[in-house]
């Protein structure tokens, strides 16, 4: 199998051999700290109340810590800058630095090449703001679809004070994971974004491969053509 | 040091990415009809070898080899640094295709000197072995600065900007100077004929 290996072009041998030889060099040298070898960097907002808060990460988890970040308004102008605490989180009110809703990019710049963006969009920014207002949970009373099973409580309740007359436990469920599903949905949105920016795929991998063996065949074949 | 997209002037991509072309031009044009299946080799390398992160602190460090790719492609190293990384901009979202022409004259300069320096210090056994170690590290040295240069329109301060740039890729230059003269010492005695 060795044989094989040694003398064919693809030197697997060598793979190995470098592999253990970076994780001793690796163990070494493990007292410095290299953020900014990272690719690239990963910036991700979200509305909380008044307050958009930022992250900023490099691939692998490290925090950006000292970046600069700006925030452009609709026209590209630039209506705030600051830096990145050390957990890499830059956050900023905005009914005081905005008078009208508008959708925001955010820009890190991380510095050594690195920088990213993310954008937040008008109805976001309003709805925060509490000039667009938000899309109404659907809150139909209960009592209308399901009168017969309120009924009997709201009987009971006049009867006893002590005992809310309110829907039953199963509507109030509803209701509340409605509410909750609406506060969420952004930050799962966000989730899945992080996700598809930060993990590079085994299939993108074997693509590449793919392409530069097909690339190196067509190169190939040109060249053998025109050496007749 | 993929650099992102969205940060250089366009002078400055179109300028370098005419260059890389005409390099890229070059090492097609001028490799040998046997050299393709290795530079087809030594690009699909280099496309992995940015994807094997080793932990280094709170943060990880990965593998460049353009040193390597150099060593053993010379001017071929243009397209294979080429393919690769339009292929990471377009799978992994490293660096960018407007950055794409100023990314591979980072890592293809670089390359094509070490190469010179290889063939000029390659005399002995051991000074190959020797000259692989520092080709490895200066590929990384290289690359750093002229980063740095590419970078010095938008973050100003040249010498700080490559400063700073060599100090966090310490760890990087090391490891590749280890790598690339093991890769060579290895080839050299399995595979000689692959570094003429």
């Amino acid at each position: 199998m060795n044989k094989l290996f040694e003398n064919n072009y693809l030197f697997f041998p060598v793979m190995r051999k470098i592999t253990a030889l970076g994780l001793m060099v690796a163990a070494l040298l493990s007292i410095m700290a290299a953020e900014a070898l990272a690719h690239r960097v990963v910036l991700f907002a979200w509305i909380e109340g008044d307050t958009v808060f930022t992250q900023s990460k490099f691939p692998g988890g490290a925090r950006v810590s000292e970046g600069g970040v700006s925030v452009l308004d609709e026209t590209g102008r630039e209506i705030l800058s600051g830096k990145t605490d050390r957990q890499g989180e830059f956050s900023f009110p905005l009914t005081s630095l905005l008078q009208s809703p508008s959708a925001l990019k955010i820009v890190l710049h991380a510095g050594m090449g690195h920088q990213a963006s993310w954008e937040l969009s008008r109805e976001e920014v309003g709805q925060a703001m509490g000039v667009i207002p938000e899309e109404p949970v659907d809150v139909s009373p209960p009592d209308e679809a399901r009168p017969e099973s309120i009924a009997p409580q709201a009987v009971e309740g006049s009867a006893r004070q002590e005992t809310p007359s309110i829907a039953n436990e199963a509507d109030i469920r509803k209701i509340v994971e409605e509410a909750i599903d609406r506060k969420l949905s952004p930050i799962m949105d966000m989730l899945v974004s992080i996700r598809e920016e930060m993990t590079v795929g085994l299939d993108d991998v074997v693509a590449g491969l793919g392409y530069i063996f097909g690339l190196t065949g067509l190169l190939a074949w040109l060249k053998a053509r025109g050496k007749k | 040091m993929h650099i992102s997209e969205g940060i250089l002037s366009w002078q400055v991509l179109a300028g370098s990415g005419a260059i890389a072309l005409a390099g890229t031009a070059v090492g097609i044009k001028t490799m040998d009809p046997e050299k393709v299946a290795r530079t087809g080799i030594l690009s699909a390398t280099f496309f992995v070898a940015s994807l094997i992160h080793i932990p280094l602190g709170p943060s990880s460090v990965h593998l460049i080899l353009n040193g390597l790719v150099g060593v053993i492609l010379g001017w071929s190293a243009f397209p294979a640094i080429f393919v690769a990384l339009l292929l990471q901009a377009i799978m992994f979202q490293f660096g960018g295709l407007t950055t794409l022409g100023v990314n591979t004259l980072i890592m293809a300069i670089p390359a094509v000197s070490c190469c010179y320096v290889f063939r000029w210090l390659n005399r002995s056994a051991f000074l190959q072995v020797a000259a692989a170690f520092a080709c490895g590290m200066l590929a990384i040295v290289i690359s750093a600065l002229l980063a740095a240069a590419a970078l010095v329109f938008s973050e100003k301060n040249f010498q700080e900007l490559a400063v700073m740039i060599i100090v966090a890729h310490v760890p990087v230059i090391i490891l590749e100077g280890i790598v690339t003269g093991f890769a060579i010492a290895f080839l050299k005695k399995v595979k000689p004929a692959l570094l003429l």
